[in-house]
């Protein structure tokens, strides 16, 4: 046990008998001495660490838990050993914090990028460690959480800020729309598609290299140029346009090959395919002409109606500029440290026993670390032979590591997936949330299901904190904690595909018809049609991004390509476009689907508004097509808003009695306040360093003449 | 016994792509070469053994990369020769095909294809990771991740850098000079921005 004595001698200050924990501890009441978050400190130095409420310490005066306090590791449903156990290291504000070096000083993209994290907020770094056996190496680089949202890039605020007001401008000017306006609108609209048309009626192999060359050529000025102006807006929408063309160049290259003769006999030339698209262009724009010109009320309602959906799309992009989490930067780092798509298990041994070794349930948290930890806390009583792994996205399971984890540890295991609650609702997280259900279940994992916190009423539910800020249940994490819920109260949602046997379209199975499947193609054709079911749900239509279809397949992707024209041709499934997808790879936004289609597929929850009055794509990428399952029968069934618990397999333990606090009873009884003179030790390292439990008094110590230095605790109210 | 065929045939593949191996610029930081290569095998391997979805389509792409080439190994030849057979007996069942086929020619076409992958595979490559990043934004700006701050209708920002748009170091191939076409193109599309 380490004891320590400060004392005054005519002005001098005499240390006697400190060690290195004790004298780090006086001085740094909330760092340990590898600069790793204080267990149960509260931000900055100082020992303030908020007001005990309900029992429990740590809030703030708005209400809302202090980071990295008991209130708020219980209201995310943490418990200390796990939060610890990552570990979650803290920053300040500060840009040169010796964290931020510590973590990322080998990456110098991310390092730039996290010195601007922390030169706006304090925050965390949220450590991750690989699975074991991971062909990528289990290191990785943190996740950053700053306790408020960062802009990263001045220039995209600005340019969202600046387009935000362009669609008010727009929408205002609509609802002044005359007629007349409309019409004057729309005949402009059917120029460009007919010149879209005429350009594509001249095209020639050369002209269309040269203008792919020479959008190319020009992006490259435009980048040359930008980057000696200095402009940051400048740069960033060169860098954008240089990526694109450079993409462009190679798609156009291939498309300039066939353009004017087919090789094979009765084949299409290229020019006549983009003839077609543009064809319809003109007919869409003079559909739409027609329509203002004959039914301009309707036609001018549905204008200020998308007018009104760019609004809201252009302030998603405003407040898209700030952004809460934030991952090492892939560029320049070796491979698979610096990603953010990387699959993350919290290195508590039993954890990744159960994973490694165990055949117990797997939950896949899928928006990031404090879900899965919270997760991680719960199971340990409710689920104790599952185990947990998460990604920071429900968009990041793209990537090798998914199937290489379900082949080496999740075969024949059911697996939890956790979207947020909200995320139930979104048409995108859903279509992401089931196509990872079904590239597992195509790589061998057992059964696969969605969970997610119960809605209340078809909404999310409002819930308070202890200190009665308004909270909502929209987290796994908030379920857990602040929600008081159980993981068997999670709602559980699941969708199943139909078998999928098409061998009646091959001659063996009895078709004589004029369209056949080849046989040897029926198993990939089998798959990507059971690909779009379990993506399309009960609906039967879904926007599906080739990479998406091709994952959720388990095909490649150029294989899931001719998959799809199989289906089509077989007329199995539709295939559609908002925009004429070759139109869009040379920047320009073509309309080839009706308004009215468009209307549908919106109601419907299968796409967002597109926006429509716009020729360049900008930064937003429209080529996904929408498939539609024509034949019912091939629909998947949904069912929902049974809990978790109604799993046949679910069995927590009898010691299982439903939610309990995650903080354990010795750090609430640590949360009292100590008496004047006295300090109470919270923390397990302090238990350690004065040999008493957790919660147990301990003198302050003895000094003649106390000096207060700047960060010196305080008060009785230090932290040990 | 068809199923036999179609693995001597992944095996081949696979012993003629690694005698090249991986360029390093094609690997992104979230694979390695032994995922890439895997990768190159599985799509070498699917463009032959599906030879019925392209090799006869002259508009298709893929048919520019399969011609002759020497010296290749007899094992790899007898792979794609089983599965050539084995392929256009499928397409004469399901009336994809008539006629007579030199099915040597395509064999040795086929072949070629396999030698030559490095000639395709890595601009393929690209042009599929540059679409599935843009793909992954254009959902990524739809979506909202869970939030402490406030309300369901924050977005939460792109977990995508745009300096992290991939293969920013490999050489492209270029074309040539502008045209009349595209500058007349471009200031139509621009009135919009």
């Amino acid at each position: 046990m380490t004891t320590g004595q400060i004392t005054l001698t005519n002005n001098l200050l005499t240390l006697v008998d400190l060690n290195a924990e004790a004298l780090h501890e006086f001085f740094n009441p909330c760092h340990d001495k590898d600069g790793h978050f204080c267990p149960t400190g509260g931000e900055g130095k100082g020992g303030k660490i908020g007001k005990t409420i309900g029992g429990v310490r740590g809030w703030g005066p708005d209400g809302k838990a202090i980071p990295g306090t008991d209130a708020w590791i219980e209201s995310h449903g943490l418990a200390r050993d796990i939060f610890e156990g990552r570990p979650y290291v803290r920053f300040q504000r500060n840009r040169e914090d010796p964290a931020i070096q510590a973590e990322y000083g080998q990456d110098k993209y991310s390092l730039r990028l996290f010195k601007n994290v922390a030169s706006q907020s304090p925050g965390y770094i949220m450590r991750r460690e690989g699975v074991p056996g991971t062909p990528l190496g289990v290191e990785m680089l943190g996740e950053v959480r700053p306790d408020r949202k960062v802009v990263l890039d001045p220039s995209k605020k600005a340019k969202a800020e600046t387009h935000l007001k362009h669609t008010i401008a727009r929408e205002a000017a609509l609802q002044n729309y005359t007629a007349k306006d409309l019409v004057k609108d729309r005949r402009e609209g059917l120029k460009k598609a007919q010149a879209n048309l005429e350009y594509f009626k001249a095209a020639t192999p050369e002209s269309l290299r040269a203008d792919a060359g020479a959008r190319l050529t020009k992006a490259q000025r435009a980048f040359d140029r930008a980057k000696t102006s200095g402009d940051a807006v400048k740069l960033r929408d060169a860098q954008t346009e240089l990526n694109r063309a450079k993409r462009n160049n190679l798609r156009v290259d291939r498309m300039a090959e066939t353009w004017v003769t087919p090789r094979k006999e009765g084949g299409v030339p290229g020019s006549e395919h983009e003839i077609y698209f543009g064809t319809r262009g003109v007919e869409t724009a003079q559909k739409r002409l027609a329509l203002a010109l004959t039914n301009p009320g309707p036609a001018l309602e549905t204008a200020q109606t998308q007018a009104k959906h760019n609004i809201e799309r252009a302030q998603k992009s405003v407040e898209n500029a700030s952004i809460k989490y934030t991952n090492p930067s892939a560029k320049g780092s070796k491979s698979g440290i610096g990603t953010a798509s990387r699959l993350d298990i919290h290195p508590d041994p039993q954890n990744v026993k159960n994973l490694t070794q165990g055949n117990g349930r797997v939950y896949w948290a899928m928006e990031g670390v404090i879900k899965a930890d919270a997760v991680h806390t719960a199971l340990r009583r409710e689920d104790p032979k599952a185990s947990v792994i998460s990604n920071p996205s429900v968009t990041l399971w793209m990537n090798p590591e998914t199937e290489w984890v379900t082949k080496k540890y999740l075969q024949g295991r059911e697996v939890i997936l956790l979207p947020d609650a909200d995320g139930v609702k979104n048409a995108q997280v859903m279509r992401q949330a089931k196509g990872l259900q079904a590239a597992l279940i195509n790589a061998g994992a057992g059964r696969v299901v969605l969970a997610a916190p119960p809605l209340k009423d078809g909404k999310i539910e409002h819930i308070k904190l202890r200190s009665g800020h308004p909270e909502e249940r929209k987290g796994v994490d908030d379920h857990l904690g602040a929600g008081r819920g159980t993981l068997g109260q999670l709602s559980l949602l699941e969708t199943s595909v139909p078998k999928i046997n098409l061998s009646s379209y091959t001659r063996a199975g009895g078709n004589e018809g004029e369209h056949k499947i080849n046989r040897n193609s029926l198993e990939r054709t089998e798959k990507t049609l059971s690909a779009i079911s379990a993506i399309a749900g009960e609906k039967g239509v879904s926007k599906i991004p080739g990479k998406l279809l091709a994952e959720a397949s388990e095909v490649k992707r150029t294989a899931s390509r001719d998959a799809v024209k199989r289906l089509e041709a077989n007329g199995l499934i539709k295939v559609e476009h908002v925009f004429d997808p070759v139109a869009l790879g040379l920047g320009r936004r073509v309309q080839v689907m009706s308004d009215a289609r468009i209307n549908e597929l919106v109601r419907k929850g299968v796409i967002s508004h597109p926006r429509l009055d716009v020729a360049l794509t900008g930064t937003e990428y429209d080529e996904s097509p929408i498939y539609t399952i024509i034949d019912k029968k091939y629909h998947a069934t949904e069912t929902s808003g049974h809990p978790l618990s109604s799993l046949p397999t679910w069995k927590p333990p009898k010691t299982f009695k439903g939610w309990e606090s995650s903080l354990t009873p010795q750090e609430k009884r640590a949360t009292r306040k100590g008496r004047p003179g006295e300090r109470i030790v919270r923390t397990k390292a302090g238990a350690e360093l004065y040999g008493v439990p957790i919660g147990s008094p301990v003198p302050v110590l003895a000094a003649t003449g106390m000096i207060h230095l700047e960060g010196s605790p305080s008060d009785g109210e230090t932290d040990l | 016994m068809a199923k036999q065929i179609f693995d001597t045939l992944k095996k081949e593949v696979a012993k003629e792509l690694k005698i090249a191996g991986i360029k390093d610029q094609y690997v992104l930081p979230d694979e390695t070469k032994d995922i890439v290569m895997e990768d190159a095998v599985g799509n070498v391997y699917d463009d032959v053994a599906n030879l019925y979805d392209w090799y006869f389509d002259k508009t298709d792409h893929r048919t520019k990369f399969a011609h002759p080439a020497s010296d290749a190994p007899e094992a790899l030849v007898n792979a794609v020769r089983a599965v050539v057979k084995d392929d256009i007996a499928a397409m004469r069942d399901a009336d994809e095909i008539s006629g007579d086929v030199d099915e040597e020619a395509v064999t040795n076409d086929l072949v070629g294809y396999i030698v030559n992958w490095q000639d395709w595979y890595y601009d393929r490559k690209l042009v599929d990771d540059w679409t599935g990043y843009l793909e992954d934004q254009e959902d990524f700006n739809e979506l909202y991740l869970e939030s402490d701050y406030g309300n369901e209708k924050n977005v939460l920002g792109p977990i995508y850098n745009e300096e992290d748009f991939p293969y920013a170091d490999v050489a492209l191939p270029q074309t040539v000079t502008a045209s009349a076409t595209q500058i007349q193109l471009l200031s139509l599309t621009q009135e919009n921005e």
